[in-house]
């Protein structure tokens, strides 16, 4: 039961005409309507005071965010919209390299072969070459790289973690290297990872977007024609069609699966959709009698 | 030590490969892990559910405190106004065990550093945790843009990554 308390307050006869008003619109009684703009109006005021003691450094935005009653996510959208300017620490600014060799890099398992993960000078067209099989066995076709930089052949992507993931629920965790070092072994297993358009797309138009995808059919039909892939897999709902129009442009008829693209709540379908893929009609447990060139 | 707000902020970037790539083990205590992936959080912010298969996949590191951490945590707490639960457990954390942390805010900055904590920003680990520079400038120019960066800020930062100061 809700713990209320009479509270007997002197309003000016407008402001109770008003209340009045918006009682009858809504369909409520006066002290619903009075308790519904308080509620609204404490919540107001308590945004109002975190973010003028986060914008004078008298809180963290995690303690603003207690105060206003509001998650830190909420907060921190908050202290965005309200305009609440970072101040740039100067030591920071001096404490920062400028010579980009001399960051640490770290490769987090390197108990595969000799392949590091790619580098700023070697671009995804680059990498995507060199992860390229001798023999394609399962041809992945993705959208496009992430505008966001990200990229599976970069070792840091959603799709490459979640496609991991698969492999590793499919063929045991303790088969599947982890890191950079996945990329080789998922190429030494024939499989390859291409996009269908040639530049980011998610930041695009969903016009542009099509266009730039179906830009891509043709260039992708003669790498099917080239590969031979004994296996497609679409990543992605959306290019389902363009990848059947390329298939058929190649004159391929070998099998093609289609995927969600691994994100939010499509991430464990694609896992567990992948997985089952590669238990039941892939024997990828062991490298491909052909070597990787 | 990973506090809440920058660890929100670089899953907004989906920059948390970044401490991987500066060499760094990122720790992160449960009243950070709280705040920032708790189940029912996902639902509406699409950040938590990267930071809690961050957690699972050991691209983050999930730290229990010891004992004596979670004491000069509430002492930190108590102490020091305005530091939050979150922040306490990380500069406690950090000092027994002599890390550096990872903070946004600078209050909890100053007081890491009169703590004697090595400190680190999330333009810093940006900037140090991506190799390339095209991406690096992009993912500090995003950065710039959701803390409502100074203009002169921004720039010199791009200009430190360009290498021509």
């Amino acid at each position: 039961m809700i713990d209320r308390q009479q509270v007997n307050l002197r309003l000016e006869r407008e402001l109770v005409d008003s209340l009045d008003d918006l009682a009858q619109d809504a369909h409520v009684d006066r002290t619903e309507v009075a308790r519904r703009i308080l509620t609204e109006g404490i919540a107001r005021a308590r945004m109002d005071r975190a973010l003028r003691d986060y914008a004078a450094g008298h809180s963290s935005a995690w303690r603003a965010a207690r105060g206003a009653g509001i998650s830190l996510y909420e907060m921190l959208d908050a202290v965005h919209q309200a305009g609440i300017p970072y101040e740039l620490d100067p030591d920071d600014l001096a404490g920062i390299g400028t010579d980009p060799a001399s960051r640490r890099v770290a490769e987090t398992s390197p108990s595969y072969g000799n392949d590091t993960p790619g580098t700023a000078s070697e671009d995804i067209a680059g990498l995507r070459e060199r992860y390229r099989p001798a023999a394609v066995r399962v041809l992945f076709v993705g959208e496009s790289s992430p505008a966001g930089g990200t990229h599976f052949h970069l070792a840091n992507s959603n799709l490459f973690r979640a496609t991991r993931a698969a492999f590793a629920a499919a063929l045991g965790a303790d088969t599947v290297p982890d890191g950079a070092s996945f990329l080789p072994w998922f190429r030494d297993r024939g499989c390859w990872l291409v996009d269908i358009a040639d530049a980011p797309v998610n930041q695009l138009t969903d016009t542009a977007r099509r266009a730039a995808v179906e830009r891509g059919v043709q260039p992708l039909a003669e790498l099917l024609r080239d590969v031979d892939p004994g296996r497609v897999v679409a990543i992605k709902r959306d290019i389902e069609d363009p990848v059947k129009r390329a298939m058929a442009l190649a004159e391929t008829d070998v099998p093609l699966v289609t995927l969600p693209f691994p994100v939010r709540q499509w991430r464990p379908i694609y896992e567990r959709e992948l997985a089952e893929l590669l238990r039941a009609e892939l024997d990828l447990s062991a490298s491909p009698s052909h070597r990787p060139r | 030590m990973v506090d809440a707000s920058p660890l929100i902020y670089l899953a907004k970037l989906d920059a948390l490969d970044v401490f991987g790539l500066a060499g760094h083990v990122p720790l992160i205590t449960p009243e950070v892990e709280r705040e920032t992936a708790r189940p029912g959080l996902a639902y509406r912010f699409p950040d938590a559910l990267m930071i809690a298969e961050a957690l699972r996949d050991g691209v983050l590191v999930r730290t229990e405190l010891s004992e004596q951490e979670r004491t000069v945590a509430s002492q930190l707490g108590a102490e020091a106004g305005g530091l939050d639960a979150g922040q306490s457990e990380v500069l406690a954390a950090a000092g027994a065990r002599e890390l550096p942390v990872l903070l946004h805010e600078r209050r909890a900055i100053r007081l890491a550093r009169s703590l004697g904590l090595e400190t680190w920003s999330p333009v810093r680990l940006l900037i140090e945790g991506t190799p390339d520079r095209e991406l690096s400038r992009t993912r500090v120019l995003e950065f710039a843009r959701m803390v409502q960066m100074r203009f002169e800020d921004a720039e010199a930062l791009v200009r430190r990554i360009e290498g021509t100061t």
